[in-house]
């Protein structure tokens, strides 16, 4: 579209005020106040309108402002422009009471109602916001108004992005699945399950060897066992010297013949019975009486025998008869009657006292013989037990003695032999004990055994998980790349999505290559984010539009607002370009850079206001004044 | 009064047991603790004082042997030890019931004990873990009788000695030497008045520098420290490099230098590589050939690829290249966050045909 020329009613200062444009760069100059803001306003309000703002103080509402001070009545005017070929003429009344909008096809010479889709034909789909926004251009200022944002990205949702190759990732997300790949099959996959079950193994190993079973006892056994085999062997040295003296105390009697106490008592008393028996003997032995008293008996006898015979010769012859005695007394018929008496009691008594005393010749015989047998009998007992055969009472005393000794000795050894047999019994359950402790040592190794091939293995256990922490480590960075690769993709696919309608994919590189014309190559890279904050890459970081310079940002937004303006124009003469002393901050020879550069690549027609004279210098051009 | 102390020995640990040098290293910790008993005779010195974690594991019977067998061969040594962390006395140890040579003194309570060794007036004090913890205050306010006799203390566990050594100024204690265990790290204190040996050999890569056992002297009259020194008697070290690269280093040049690098540093160390600077970003580097030659435990590359950010948004401003590279904060990326824009920028560089309109 092209704006041919203007004529105002009335609309702010201006009354009755025709202007029209070139084709192209169009400078317009005027001096403060000179109403160069005013005309730019009135050419938005015959695209737009004007109507007051309710909400809005008198100061504030543009409709008020731009009042014609002098007729009121006549607020507005007429706007020719040209698009494809076709002249239009707009006219709008903007009195309240009766505004008015009529749109006249000059070429054709018809009169078009002036609806919207009529509009957005005529702005090539510029609405208001954006027509404020992108080539109605005040003083430079950020373009992030909500409004502005909404409508941009209104407007990129519907566009057809199918087509867009920017976006493919096809190749790219199956080259980074290809690395994932190539790091999982590094990945040991069952390193953190059998670590794991390493951990619970050693544990409950660790759990069944601190059971008390395990304690090694050894030292308290090997002591007990030390103890017990001493306790042994001083009992059984104590046994055998006991045993010993058995033995020998054994031999003793064995040798005197005795068997027991008894054999010993019966000994004793057979000994002294022989030893009084033969005392009794000796005694009756020795006394002369027995011996005399034969003796005497014989001699009675004799005598007894001699009177008798005496007796009975005398008897013979009559004196004699009363001495004598005997047998002759029947023969002797003359011999007294009392001598015969007499011979017999003195033959009888002869008799008497002969046999008498041959009885006791007999019986000192025979005492003399038991005599010799019973000594012999003591000698016997004496020299088998003292060793000296000869009796006497000491001897006898010492026997005795010997005998007690005998007796005292087989008393000791009966003894010795019951204790031999308690020390038999504790032996027995000494070593039974030694066994029992024996057994509990070798049970004890035994533990020992299975604890220390426990141990092997817990040792081995505890091992693999030390060796196995290098290949967890080794997991975790290798998983780290895959997170990082993960981070990749999806980032990637997430913004095969939202660049879809970011207005970065669509505004980046046009602002970009703009910016790099309006300052000549100073600047050239531009991130637009999807709130349409800008910012200026640079080889150290992001800066933030507003951190630039303050030319620099100006130079930006131009560059931001022609993109957008690109962006939704897509074909035919590009609408003009209103610029309203946007360059006052641009120092001369940014000027220069920018105007020349907008001179020569702005296909559309430019319209400059300013209130310089350089801008016209620059451009080598004639300018408009306006007064 | 000459001693050795040493600790940490970890006996039956196998370090880096899934690389092809593991078993090799194992058997490394055991040749190490036999040097240290040959030094002993060689240095003719009095006592050998091992300050916990002789094993890493509880020890069989058969472990101790093994050790008494050693110890045995040197009877002219007294060789006093302790319990660490590793090596804590559990009620089922089979130390409990182990008869040790005569010249070996193995501090087994729980409490500090001690067993004086009258040839050389010399009172050793210790006590050994009973748990892989110890968070009772052992060592508070303890101190040496005052007497004729010079005292060393053992110890194991740098939350028992720290405080000690920290609350008690050690001369006022009246231990000649304080000998301890647990850091893996060799540390003599300035006025030799107490020392961690470190590991005899290093036990993972973590463990840098030189490992090896102590070597001190005490004054038999003034019951003081005549001198005392660190003596390296490991065989391994493990050696962090770290091998600055550009966009001009090719993979085959890297390896040249990693490979001098080893060679001037000895092929029985292990290395751990760490590759920084930019890289190109068409090129990968690949050091798998030298695992094979090498005994290279890691390589951790963090090197950057070099990519002109700028520039290549400049050139691809609305297209996925250009959002992707904005799509990441400039500033203080995370490391994940940093390397998911290498990975996106390279899948994207080289896909680029799919997304350019010729």
């Amino acid at each position: 579209m092209r704006i041919l020329d203007l004529h105002i009613d009335g609309f702010g200062k201006f009354h009755d005020f025709s202007l029209s444009f070139e084709q192209g760069f169009n400078v317009l100059y005027g001096g403060n106040e000179a109403g160069k803001s005013t005309l730019h306003a009135f050419l938005r309000c015959m695209f737009f309108g004007l109507t007051p703002h309710p909400g809005y103080t008198a100061e504030e509402d543009l409709y008020y402002k731009y009042m014609p001070w002098q007729t009121p009545s006549a607020y507005g005017g007429q706007l020719r422009v040209e698009k494809n070929g076709v002249i239009y003429r707009l006219e709008r009344n903007f009195q309240i009471e009766h505004p008015t909008f009529e749109v006249f096809n000059e070429t054709e010479g018809t009169q078009i109602h002036p609806d919207k889709q009529f509009l957005s034909f005529l702005l090539d789909g510029l609405t208001e916001t954006l027509y404020d926004n992108t080539i109605s251009i005040g003083q430079l200022k950020s373009v992030t108004e909500t409004s502005m944002v909404s409508e941009l990205r209104s407007y990129i949702t519907h566009m057809d992005t199918t087509k867009n190759r920017a976006l493919t990732i096809t190749k790219a997300a199956s080259y980074l699945k290809n690395r994932r790949k190539e790091f999982e099959q590094q990945l040991s996959p069952d390193a953190a399950h059998t670590y794991a079950s390493l951990l619970t193994q050693i544990k409950e190993t660790e759990a069944e060897l601190s059971d008390p079973k395990y304690e090694n006892q050894l030292p308290a056994y090997q002591e007990l066992h030390t103890q017990i085999q001493s306790q042994l062997s001083a009992k059984q040295s104590e046994r055998e010297t006991l045993l010993q003296k058995i033995v020998k105390g054994r031999q003793a009697l064995d040798h005197a013949q005795f068997s027991d106490e008894k054999s010993i008592r019966s000994c004793l008393e057979n000994a002294q019975t022989t030893y009084e028996h033969y005392q009794e003997l000796d005694t009756a032995y020795s006394k002369a009486s027995r011996t005399i008293l034969a003796a005497i008996m014989l001699v009675l006898s004799v005598l007894c025998g001699v009177g008798a015979a005496v007796l009975g010769f005398l008897s013979s012859r009559p004196l004699e008869p009363v001495q004598s005695g005997g047998a002759v007394v029947s023969v002797s018929t003359g011999v007294s009657h009392y001598t015969v008496w007499l011979i017999c009691i003195l033959s009888a008594v002869a008799v008497v006292f002969f046999a008498l005393g041959l009885i006791f010749f007999m019986k000192q015989r025979s005492l003399k013989q038991e005599l010799a047998v019973t000594q012999k009998l003591m000698q016997e007992i004496f020299s088998r037990y003292l060793g000296d055969a000869s009796i006497s009472e000491k001897a006898m005393n010492a026997f005795e003695s010997r005998m007690a000794e005998f007796i005292r000795l087989n008393q000791v050894l009966e003894r010795s032999e019951k204790s031999v047999k308690v020390q038999a019994a504790d032996l027995a359950s000494l070593q039974e004990k030694e066994t029992t402790c024996n057994n509990m040592i070798q049970i004890q190794q035994k533990t020992q055994q299975e604890l220390e091939q426990k141990l092997k293995q817990l040792a081995d256990c505890k091992d693999q998980t030390e060796s196995l922490q290098s290949v967890l480590a080794e997991n975790e960075r290798i998983q780290g790349e895959i997170g990082a690769i993960d981070l990749a993709l999806e980032t990637m696919t997430n913004l095969s999505f939202t660049m879809r309608d970011s207005f970065g994919l669509y505004l980046n590189k046009t602002t970009s290559d703009l910016l790099a014309k309006i300052t000549g190559g100073i600047y050239d890279s531009i991130y637009v984010d999807d709130n349409l904050n800008l910012f200026l890459n640079t080889r150290m970081r992001r800066i933030p539009v507003e951190k630039a310079a303050n030319g620099t940002t100006d130079q930006i937004y131009l560059a931001l607002r022609l993109a957008i303006a690109k962006l939704i124009q897509t074909e035919g003469e590009p609408m003009p370009l209103i610029l309203d002393d946007s360059f006052a901050l641009y120092d001369d020879e940014r000027l220069h850079t920018t105007l020349t550069w907008l001179q020569r690549a702005y296909p559309g027609q430019v319209l400059l206001f300013t209130r310089h004279q350089r801008e016209a210098q620059v451009l080598n051009t004639q300018q408009t004044i306006i007064s | 009064m000459k001693f050795i102390h040493i600790a940490d020995v970890h006996l039956g640990m196998n370090p880096d047991r899934d690389k092809p040098w593991g078993k090799e290293r194992a058997q490394t910790i055991r040749d190490s603790f036999a040097k240290v008993i040959e030094q002993a005779k060689v240095l003719n010195v009095d006592c050998l004082f091992i300050s916990g974690d002789l094993f890493h594991h509880q020890p069989l019977l058969q472990d101790l042997k093994e050790v008494d067998t050693l110890f045995s061969t040197i009877p002219q040594v007294q060789v006093v030890l302790i319990a660490g962390s590793h090596d804590w006395i559990r009620p089922n140890s089979a130390l409990l019931s182990f008869t040790w040579s005569s010249n070996v003194t193995y501090l087994m309570s729980e409490q500090v004990s001690s067993v004086y060794l009258e040839r050389l007036n010399l009172e050793v004090h210790g006590f050994s873990y009973h748990a892989e913890e110890v968070t009772t205050p052992v060592l508070r306010e303890l101190s040496a009788p005052k007497d004729s006799r010079i005292h060393v203390l053992l110890a194991y566990g740098s939350n028992n000695a720290q405080p000690f050594l920290e609350s008690n100024k050690l001369t006022h204690t009246g231990f000649s030497y304080v000998a301890l265990g647990q850091l893996h790290k060799h540390n003599l204190a300035p006025d030799f008045s107490y020392a961690y040996p470190g590991s005899l050999e290093p036990l993972n890569q973590t463990e840098t520098g030189r490992h090896g056992m102590i070597v001190g002297e005490i004054d038999q009259r003034t019951g003081q420290i005549a001198s005392l020194e660190f003596v390296p008697i490991a065989h391994t070290q493990y050696i962090p490099l770290v091998v600055h690269v550009t966009p001009a280093t090719t993979n085959k040049e890297l390896i040249a230098r990693i490979t001098d690098a080893i060679k001037a540093r000895g092929t029985q160390n292990i290395y751990r590589f760490r590759l920084c600077g930019l890289r190109n970003p068409d090129s990968q580097f690949d050091l798998k050939a030298l695992s094979s030659q090498f005994r290279i435990v890691e390589v951790v590359d963090e090197s950057e690829p070099q990519y002109d950010f700028y520039q290549l948004f400049t050139e691809h401003p609305s297209d996925m290249t250009g959002f992707y590279i904005q799509a990441f904060p400039k500033e203080a990326p995370t490391p994940v966050e940093k390397k998911a824009l290498y990975y996106g920028m390279e899948a994207l560089l080289r896909t680029i045909d799919e997304r350019s309109d010729s």
